[in-house]
C-alpha cells in the first residue's frame, strides 16, 4: 500500500511535522494497518526528495507517540494501536484544538447543535463510534 | 577520523580595504547536506573559492578534510567534488569527451553515476556543451562532479538559473548521493524552498559575518514570530528586546520577529502593555528574510498614493 | 597530464589554425617578394625582416588567448581543481601552447626557408647557416608565446603592470637581432624563456596573484616587470633628455681640426646647433675669410675636404667577414657588381665570385683569380682564405687586391705588395671614389683604380697607437693628405697624444707635417640632463656598465666625457639613498617581516627608482583599517596589530545568533 505523502515547502509547519501529521492521518483511516511496513527512510526520502535525516526524525517521533514500531534490521511497521502517553497528557494535547474548533465555530455563528453533529460526523468517518 | 570535513578558523578575507568574510568559524560536520546561505554579496562564493584553495585567505585558516585549504594535495582534491558557480564546462567539448576529459584526470570514476545522471537530465553524449541550456549544462556538470565519487560535495550556488523541474532533479541528485555512507554535501542557495527540503544543516552569512550554523530544525525553533495588538494606539517607538531581529507595524498591531526567545524576552514582550500578545508560527522563508532584512523596525518608506495632501 | 595535454592542444586547436593561415600566406608573399626577378636583394635577409617581427607578434597573440579564455573565475576553478598538481596543469599548458605555437609558425617558416635554399629560387646562394636567423626568430616566438601566458595570467591593469612582463621578450629580441653569433642569441633566448617560464609557471600557481607564489616565481616574475621598466625608464629618460637637451643653456662647442680644400689645416669650433662659430689657424690667429665665409654659409662643410676613415682592426676583433654577425647576407657573401642582369657576389664560403642571373635567378658562372667557369663546372683555383675587406668591386685580400671587371668577366690585379700585409683600403670621397688608399703594415699608397700608384709613403707611426687614420687628396695641387690620430684602444690615457697629418706631393714628396694638438675635452652636456641621468638611472645599472666597459678595456664609458661625472653620481648616491628610505618606510607601513623590509630596501638601495616601480607594480601590500584598540591603521593580513599587538575584534553579538 502506497504511503501517498504531500511535502510542501515555504509553509509555517516544518516538513518534519507534514510527515507526521499524513503518516498519522493514514494510519488513523486505517489505510494501513497495523503489521503494515512503512518504507525505508531512504527510499521515503529518495521519493519525497527530502533530507533523510528529516524522515528519520518523523520516523522517530511516530515510534515514540506509540503509532509506529521499528524492528531491528527489518524497517517501521504500523504498531498495533496503544496507548503510551496519560490520559493527563493527552487531554492537555487536545485541548488547544478544542479551543480553535469551538473559538471558530462561535466566530462563524454556528450553534452547538451543528458543532456537535459535524464533529460525530467525523468521528463516524474515522470509525469512532459513540458507544 | 574527525567529525568535522570543514573547519575553519578566523578566515577572513578583504578585497582592498573591503572585508568581504570576517573572522568565519565554520565547522561542517560529516554525513550532512549543508545549506550555506546568505543574501547577495554576503561572502558565500569567497568563503567557497577560500575552501578549495582557488583564493589567499587574508587571515585565518582553514581545513578540508583535515588538510590545510591553502595546499590541498592531489589526494584531497580527489576526494571533493566542486562545482563552481555558473556551471563551467569547456564550450568546445561534446558530453562524451568532458566525460573522457574528467575521467582521466581523476583517479576513481565511476561511469554508471555519469550516464545516470546524463539520463536523468536526458542529455546524450554527442551533444556539444555550447549548445546545452542552462538547466542541461547543470545537468552535465553535475555528472562531471559526482561521478568521481567524491566523499564531500562543495556546490557553489548549484541551482543557480535553473527551472523548476531541472531543479527538482538537482536536489534527487543530491539525496541519491547521501545514500552512501558518509557522504557530505556543502551548497549555497538563495532557494529557501529547496533547502528546507534536502538541508540539515545551516550557516547563514550576512555581510560576510557569520550569524548562524545550527540544524534547519534548530534554526525554525529559535526564531519566533509575536504579534501584539492595541486597543489605542501602539507605542510610536520600536521596543527595544534582546534578540529582536525584525519588527512590523500595521495599524494598531506590531509583529515582532525575535531569536532567542527565552522566558525573559517573553516577559518583557509580555510586558510592552499590548491588549493581545500572540506567538504565531513562522515559515522558514519568513524566519530568513525577517533575519538577514534590516534590524529593527524599517517600512519601505514610498508615499501613500491614496494619502490626501 | 596527457590528458590536459590534448585537452590543450584541442582547445588552442582554431586560434592555432588561424596564426597558421596567416603566416602561411604572408611568407608565401614574402617568399615571392625577395624573389621578384629584376632587383637585387640578399633573400635571406629580407624574408627574416619580416620573420623577426611576425614570430613574437605571433607568439604573444597564442601566450595571451590560450590562457585568456580560461582566466574566467568558474572555468578556472574548473581547470584547476582536480587530483593534480597545479605544476602539472600549468606544465601541460606550457607544453600545448609551445607545441601549438611551433607548429603554427614553424611550417610555413620552415616550408619558406626550403623553397628559397632550393637552387633556382633565388640570385644568390644558400648555405645552410642562413637559416639560423629564422630559427633564432621562431625560438624568440616561443619566449614571446612565455610573455603571453603571463601577461594573460596576472591579475593586474592591461595598461598597467600587466604589459609590462613583455619587457623581458623584448630585450630577448633586442639582443637576438644584434649580437654576432647566433649561440650568444640562442643563449639570450634560453635565458628570457627560462624567466618568463618560470614566472608564467609561478603565476599559473599563483592563480594570478603574486602573494601565493613560490619564491623562485616571484624572482621571475620581478626581474620580468624590471625588465618592462627599464625599458619605460629609457624611453622615458630619452623623452627627458631631449627635453633637457633643448633647455640647455651650457656652451657645449665641439671643436675639431679641418682641412680646407685649399690644404690649409684649421681649428673649427661649432656650437650645439652645429653652426660653425669660430675657425682658427693652427698658430692659434682667427682665420677671419673662412669664418665670415663659413658664417654666412650654411653649408659650411662644403668649405672643408671630406676624409675618409679606415680604422685599423685589432687583432682580438671578430674575423671582419663576419663583423655584421650572423643575421646579414655580408656573412656568406658580399655583392661586389653588376651589370645588367648579371649580379657578382663574392662568397666568403666558396671563395669565388658567383654571377647570378636576376632574371632567370639562377647561378650562370663562377669566377676564380684566373678563370670563369659556367656550371656546372667550376674553377680549379680558388682566392686566398685572408679576405680583408670588399670595396665596391674590389676585394682587398692580405697579400694582393683585386679590381673585378663584370664585364669582361675577369678579375684584375690592382696591387699585389711583396713582403707586406694588406691591412685596409678605402676610396676617396675628395677624389669622388675614383681613387683608392691601399693601407698595408708599411706603407701608405695613394692608386688609380687601374693600379697606377700616385704616391706612397712609409706608416710613419705605431698602428696599434694610431690606429685611426684618414685620407684625402687635392687634384690641383696634386696633394695627399695621411691623417694619423691616436686610437683609444690602448688606453684611455693614448686620447692624449696629438695627431699627425701629413702631407705628400706625388711620388712620395713631403711637403708639410702638422702635428695636431689633442683638443682637450670638454664638458658638452647639460647639467639638467645630468640631474635627470642621477634621478632615473639606479647604482646598478651604472655600476655594471662601469664594470663591464672595463673588463672589456672599453673606454667608451668615460666619466668625463658628456657628462659630468659629480653631478650624475652625487644625484644617484642621494636617489638610491632615497629610494632605500622610503621602500623601508613601506615596509615598515605595511608590516613586511624583516627579512623582506631589508630585502626591499637593499635591492631599492641598488636598483633605485626602478626598483620603487617594481615594487609598486607588484603592490604586495595588504589594505590598512584602522584598529578597534589603538586607533592606528593597521595591517589586515596580520593576526596581531603591529602597533598594539591586538588581536582583530571578532564580530560582536548582538543576541540575535543562533548556534548549536
Amino acid at each position: 500500500m502506497p504511503l501517498d505523502c504531500r511535502i510542501s515547502t515555504g509553509s509555517t509547519t516544518p516538513i518534519y511535522r507534514q510527515l507526521i501529521d499524513q503518516i498519522r492521518l493514514v494510519v488513523l483511516r486505517g489505510r494501513l494497518t497495523p503489521g503494515d511496513r512503512l518504507p525505508s527512510v531512504r527510499s521515503l526520502a529518495q521519493r519525497l526528495v527530502i533530507n533523510p535525516n528529516t524522515v528519520a526524525r518523523a520516523y522517530g517521533e511516530l515510534a515514540r507517540d506509540g503509532v509506529i514500531e521499528s524492528q531491528q534490521g527489518k524497517g517501521y511497521f504500523v504498531a498495533t494501536k496503544r496507548q503510551v502517553y496519560t490520559r493527563a497528557h493527552r487531554r492537555r494535547r487536545l485541548a488547544p484544538l478544542l479551543e480553535a474548533l469551538v473559538s471558530e465555530a462561535a466566530l462563524l455563528d454556528f450553534s452547538a447543535d451543528d458543532v456537535t453533529a459535524a464533529l460525530q460526523e467525523k468521528l463516524r468517518e474515522y470509525g469512532l463510534e459513540p458507544s | 577520523m574527525d567529525d568535522f570535513v570543514i573547519q575553519t578558523k578566523g578566515l577572513s578575507r578583504c578585497f582592498g580595504s573591503r572585508t568581504v568574510v570576517s573572522d568565519l568559524d565554520l565547522a561542517v560536520p560529516r554525513g550532512c547536506i549543508f545549506g550555506f546561505l546568505g543574501r547577495n554579496g554576503s561572502g558565500k562564493t569567497t568563503t567557497i573559492r577560500m575552501l578549495l584553495g582557488l583564493l589567499e585567505p587574508t587571515r585565518g585558516e582553514a581545513r578540508v578534510l583535515g588538510e590545510d585549504s591553502r595546499a590541498l594535495s592531489e589526494t584531497a582534491r580527489s576526494r571533493i567534488g566542486y562545482m563552481a558557480e555558473g556551471h563551467p564546462v569547456y564550450d568546445w567539448m561534446r558530453i562524451g569527451e568532458c566525460g573522457r576529459f574528467q575521467a582521466a584526470c581523476f583517479r576513481s570514476w565511476n561511469e554508471s553515476i555519469f550516464r545516470a545522471v546524463l539520463e536523468h537530465f536526458r542529455l546524450g553524449p554527442e551533444r556539444r556543451a555550447r549548445e546545452l541550456s542552462r538547466g542541461e549544462r547543470a545537468g552535465l556538470c553535475l555528472a562531471l562532479t559526482l561521478a568521481p565519487e567524491p566523499e564531500l560535495l562543495i556546490l557553489d550556488d548549484p541551482a543557480l538559473g535553473l527551472d523548476p523541474v531541472a531543479r527538482r532533479s538537482l536536489l534527487e541528485a543530491m539525496i541519491a548521493v547521501t545514500r552512501g555512507k558518509d557522504r557530505t554535501i556543502l551548497f549555497s542557495s538563495h532557494l529557501l524552498g529547496d533547502v528546507e527540503r534536502v538541508a540539515d544543516w545551516i550557516a547563514v552569512l550576512d555581510r560576510g559575518v557569520l550569524r548562524a550554523s545550527c540544524t534547519l530544525a534548530t534554526f525554525q525553533r529559535r526564531i519566533s514570530r509575536f504579534v501584539l495588538a492595541w486597543d489605542g494606539s501602539p507605542p510610536p517607538d520600536t521596543p527595544t528586546l534582546p534578540g529582536l531581529v525584525h519588527a512590523f507595524r500595521d495599524g494598531r498591531e506590531l509583529q515582532l520577529t525575535i531569536a532567542n526567545v527565552d522566558d525573559r524576552v517573553r516577559a518583557a514582550v509580555g510586558s510592552l502593555g499590548a491588549s493581545s500578545v500572540q506567538e504565531v508560527p513562522i515559515g522558514l522563508e519568513d524566519a530568513f528574510i525577517d533575519y538577514l532584512g534590516d534590524r529593527g523596525e524599517k517600512n519601505l518608506l514610498l508615499p501613500d498614493p491614496e494619502a490626501t495632501p | 597530464m596527457k590528458p590536459l595535454f590534448f585537452k590543450e592542444l584541442r582547445q588552442g586547436l582554431t586560434w592555432a589554425f588561424a596564426v597558421l593561415a596567416i603566416m602561411t600566406i604572408a611568407a608565401i608573399y614574402f617568399a615571392w617578394d625577395v624573389t621578384r626577378p629584376g632587383r637585387y636583394v640578399p633573400p635571406f635577409e629580407r624574408f627574416q625582416q619580416w620573420s623577426v617581427v611576425a614570430c613574437p607578434l605571433a607568439g604573444l597573440f597564442l601566450g595571451v588567448l590560450h590562457v585568456l579564455t580560461e582566466k574566467r573565475r568558474d572555468l578556472w576553478a574548473f581547470l584547476v581543481h582536480r587530483p593534480m598538481s597545479r605544476t602539472t596543469i600549468a606544465l601541460a599548458k606550457m607544453s600545448a601552447g609551445l607545441v601549438l605555437y611551433f607548429l603554427a609558425v614553424g611550417l610555413p617558416l620552415a616550408a619558406a626557408n626550403a623553397w628559397l635554399a632550393m637552387p633556382g629560387h633565388v640570385p644568390a646562394p644558400f648555405y645552410w647557416p642562413m637559416v639560423l636567423p629564422g630559427l633564432a626568430d621562431v625560438l624568440t616566438g616561443s619566449v614571446y608565446y612565455l610573455a603571453g601566458l603571463l601577461v594573460g595570467m596576472r591579475d593586474a591593469r592591461w595598461y598597467g603592470s600587466r604589459v609590462l612582463a613583455v619587457g623581458v621578450a623584448i630585450i630577448c629580441s633586442v639582443i637576438v637581432v644584434s649580437v654576432w653569433y647566433f649561440w650568444l642569441a640562442l643563449l639570450a633566448i634560453i635565458v628570457a624563456a627560462g624567466v618568463l617560464g618560470v614566472a608564467a609557471w609561478g603565476s599559473f600557481v599563483g592563480g594570478g596573484q603574486y602573494g601565493p607564489q613560490p619564491l623562485a616565481a616571484k624572482a621571475a616574475l620581478g626581474a620580468s616587470l624590471l625588465a618592462g621598466i627599464a625599458i619605460v625608464f629609457v624611453i622615458g629618460g630619452m623623452v627627458l633628455a631631449a627635453i633637457a637637451g633643448a633647455a640647455a643653456t651650457g656652451p657645449g662647442t665641439r671643436t675639431t681640426y679641418r682641412i680646407t680644400r685649399d690644404g690649409e689645416v684649421v681649428r673649427l669650433v661649432r656650437d650645439r646647433w652645429n653652426r660653425a662659430i669660430e675657425i682658427t689657424n693652427l698658430d692659434g690667429t682667427h682665420n677671419r675669410p673662412l669664418e665670415r665665409e663659413a658664417q654666412e654659409s650654411d653649408r659650411w662643410y662644403a668649405m672643408f675636404l671630406g676624409t675618409d676613415t679606415v680604422v685599423i682592426p685589432d687583432e682580438s676583433e671578430p674575423d671582419p667577414n663576419r663583423a655584421h654577425g650572423y643575421r646579414h647576407a655580408d656573412t656568406f657573401y658580399r655583392h661586389v657588381g653588376g651589370v645588367g642582369q648579371t649580379q657578382w657576389l663574392y662568397s666568403f664560403r666558396e671563395r669565388l665570385v658567383l654571377a647570378f642571373d636576376l632574371e632567370r635567378t639562377v647561378l650562370v658562372g663562377r669566377l676564380g683569380p684566373t678563370e670563369y667557369r659556367a656550371p656546372p663546372e667550376s674553377p680549379v683555383q680558388r682566392f686566398g682564405e685572408s679576405i680583408v675587406s670588399t670595396w665596391g668591386n674590389v676585394l682587398v685580400f692580405e697579400d694582393v687586391v683585386y679590381r673585378l671587371k663584370p664585364r669582361e668577366r675577369t678579375i684584375a690585379t690592382m696591387i699585389a705588395p711583396a713582403g707586406e700585409r694588406v691591412l685596409a683600403l678605402t676610396a676617396l670621397r675628395s677624389r669622388d671614389h675614383n681613387e683608392f688608399v691601399v693601407v698595408t703594415d708599411r706603407t701608405v699608397r695613394f692608386m688609380t683604380r687601374d693600379g697606377e700608384v700616385l704616391t706612397a709613403a712609409d706608416i710613419e707611426h705605431d698602428l696599434v697607437r694610431y690606429g685611426y687614420l684618414q685620407f684625402a687628396a687635392t687634384e690641383n695641387p696634386q696633394r695627399f693628405f695621411v691623417w694619423y690620430s691616436p686610437s683609444h684602444r690602448p688606453c684611455v690615457e693614448a686620447l692624449e697624444l696629438p695627431g699627425d697629418l701629413i702631407v705628400y706631393g706625388p711620388n712620395g714628396a713631403l711637403v708639410a707635417r702638422h702635428e695636431l694638438p689633442a683638443i682637450p675635452r670638454q664638458y658638452s652636456g647639460s647639467t639638467w640632463y645630468d640631474v635627470a641621468l642621477g634621478l632615473t638611472v639606479p647604482l646598478a645599472a651604472m655600476g655594471t656598465a662601469f664594470v663591464v666597459t672595463r673588463a672589456l678595456g672599453e673606454s667608451s664609458f668615460d666619466p668625463d666625457g658628456p657628462i659630468r661625472a659629480d653631478v650624475v653620481y652625487g644625484v644617484m648616491s642621494l636617489m638610491a639613498i632615497a629610494c632605500a628610505v622610503v621602500t623601508m618606510r613601506l615596509a615598515r607601513r605595511y608590516a613586511f617581516s624583516r627579512g623582506r623590509r631589508w630585502g626591499w630596501s637593499v635591492f631599492n638601495f641598488f636598483a633605485g627608482p626602478m626598483g620603487l616601480a617594481l615594487l609598486w607594480c607588484l603592490r604586495d601590500w595588504p589594505a590598512r583599517l584602522p584598529c578597534d584598540a589603538c586607533g592606528k591603521k593597521r595591517v589586515t593580513n596580520r593576526d596581531r596589530c603591529e602597533h598594539c599587538d591586538s588581536a582583530f575584534p571578532s564580530p560582536a553579538p548582538d543576541g540575535t545568533e543562533i548556534f548549536e
